[in-house]
């Protein structure tokens, strides 16, 4: 007999969900790369930011290779990107009225 | 990663209709299963700089996000397949989730809602029955029998103004689209006693019992308590949603009550067995499994008048409400009575429920425990949603990059909650 699953749907971590739900303009990501001194640098901790209310969405790691990406979001969606270095060595870096491709 | 494409939904938000008529049911199900939904003509059709493609139609799409778009006749050949909608800019417009990047459309062809991908293996000449079965089945894919007669086997008749309601069951194998009588093939919902019970109809008027295993889209109660009886039928709000693939389908609609969110649940198909399924196949039925008369008054969801499966995996204080229906699992002795089953979940108010709501879109799969104590597997795609959503209605969802629709139904008696329904990964 082969056990019987009871997997759980994955879902989001957003701390504003309504940003992952709302379906109404096209489901569009928003990702991109960490680099310090234009090396990678995946010692950092990612926030995307709502635009329109200056309310932290969604909370986020790069992956080994310094990537990070904020999928299921509006293209209708407005956001401001903060890196931060986990090191605390280097000032943050901002990207203000980033919109989901 | 390439996106999921066999997970369908069909809502009557696409303007596809279940009214107060005969074969309505038929003609849904033929267009959800086996035909899919033809979308006005494509006027001009490009592919943008991520890959994917944005369709420009003649008119009003009415199509929901999430759903699986079929392409045909478009030049180059590569474009033609299925796709994912993932933005609707306005009335007219679709971007479909693609992959074809650098790639140019020179030939525009046709668009439609893709089929769950089921054959009609047998019709009958005055088209109010069917057998369908999924395309390229294994031996396990049941013939589903989908019967709107009101005469014909057992002599009774049924009058057209009654409740409407299908007789369903699923057949392991058919050669004509009668072929119910024989005692060498297994059938869900079965009485050995009686192989014709789910199909025939006996005496007239009030009286007339018609069939057993029953899909109803309209009846003449709003309330699912309340003792009532078929010998009326009142047209609903239409409001419905059917998913699956060609493996199990789940279809619900607001039978409940005039109000929309008062849907109840049927499907059927197969599920994944943990046990060997070459003996006894993996099938599950969602019906309403009862032997009334149509002037017998019963309630629905309440067991009053012995009626089964109204409710399944959401009627805790009457048991036999949230039954399914499943073959019994005797492997010394196949063709037998069903056996009935319930899905193993935390509570019966899925969707209404407080049980992990911290999370965004809290849902898990639901295991199948039959009446024997045999755990026998876990049904496809339909997922006990561990949080009150307040869905009102048919509603796509995504989280990250996962994607799930959901529909109402109604819980304990007239509470309202629901379930979601896993569609795959976008990308």
């Amino acid at each position: 007999m082969k056990p019987t699953t009871r997997k759980i749907g994955h879902c989001s971590s957003y701390i504003d969900p309504a940003i992952g739900f709302n379906l109404l303009g096209k489901i569009s990501s928003i990702k991109g790369n960490v680099k310090k001194n234009g090396a990678t640098y995946p010692i950092s901790t990612v926030i995307l930011y709502n635009r329109k209310t200056y309310m932290p969405v969604c909370i986020t790691k790069p992956n080994t290779t310094g990537g990070y990406k904020f999928a299921g979001i509006s293209d209708q969606f407005s956001a401001i990107v903060i890196g931060l270095d986990d090191a605390m060595q280097y000032n943050a870096v901002i990207q203000d009225n980033v919109v989901p491709k | 990663m390439a996106t999921d494409i066999d997970v369908q939904f069909f809502s009557h938000l696409n303007r596809l209709t279940l009214s107060n008529n005969w074969g309505d049911l038929i003609r849904l199900l033929d267009t959800c299963l086996v035909n899919g939904l033809p979308l006005t003509s494509v006027t001009s059709a490009t592919i943008d700089a991520q890959g994917d493609i944005t369709l420009n139609l003649y008119a009003a799409h009415n199509c929901l996000l999430l759903q699986i778009v079929e392409l045909s006749g478009f030049a180059p050949t590569e474009i033609n397949g299925k796709y994912r909608i993932k933005g609707m800019p306005t009335s007219t417009q679709l971007i479909l989730k693609a992959e074809h990047v650098g790639k140019n459309i020179t030939t525009t062809g046709a668009a439609k809602l893709a089929s769950l991908g089921y054959d009609i293996i047998f019709r009958d000449i005055g088209d109010i029955k069917r057998a369908y079965r999924a395309k390229n089945p294994l031996a396990e894919h049941p013939f589903i029998r989908v019967d709107e007669s009101l005469s014909g086997e057992g002599g009774g008749a049924y009058a057209a103004s009654y409740a409407k309601y299908a007789m369903v069951g699923l057949l392991e194998n058919m050669a004509h689209i009668d072929d119910y009588a024989d005692t060498s093939k297994l059938q869900l919902p079965l009485d050995t006693t009686d192989f014709l019970k789910n199909w025939k109809i006996t005496g007239t008027s009030t009286a007339v019992k018609r069939g057993w295993s029953r899909w109803y889209w309209n009846r003449s109660s709003p309330d699912m308590t309340s003792a009532t009886n078929d010998t009326a039928s009142q047209d609903r709000t239409t409001q419905f949603t059917l998913v699956g693939d060609a493996d199990a389908f789940y279809f619900h609609r607001n039978l409940g009550s005039n109000t929309i969110q008062s849907c109840i649940l049927s499907g059927c198909g197969i599920f994944y067995s943990s046990l060997a399924s070459n003996i006894i196949p993996p099938w599950f039925l969602m019906s309403i499994i009862s032997n009334n008369s149509a002037s017998q008054n019963a309630g629905l969801s309440n067991n009053l008048g012995g009626i089964t499966g109204a409710q399944p995996m959401t009627g805790p204080s009457y048991p036999a409400c949230n039954y399914f229906f499943i073959p019994k699992y005797d492997t010394s002795k196949r063709i037998s009575n069903n056996n009935t089953a319930i899905g193993v979940t935390p509570d019966f108010y899925s969707g209404n429920t407080s049980f992990a709501d911290a999370s965004n879109l809290p849902s898990m799969e639901i295991p199948v425990l039959d009446n024997d104590r045999y755990l026998r597997g876990t049904l496809k795609h339909i997922l006990y949603s561990a949080k009150n959503q307040s869905i009102t209605t048919t509603a796509p969802v995504i989280a990250d990059n996962s994607m799930y629709v959901g529909d109402n139904v109604i819980t304990h008696q007239s509470n309202v909650g629901g379930f979601l329904y896993y569609l795959g990964e976008l990308e």
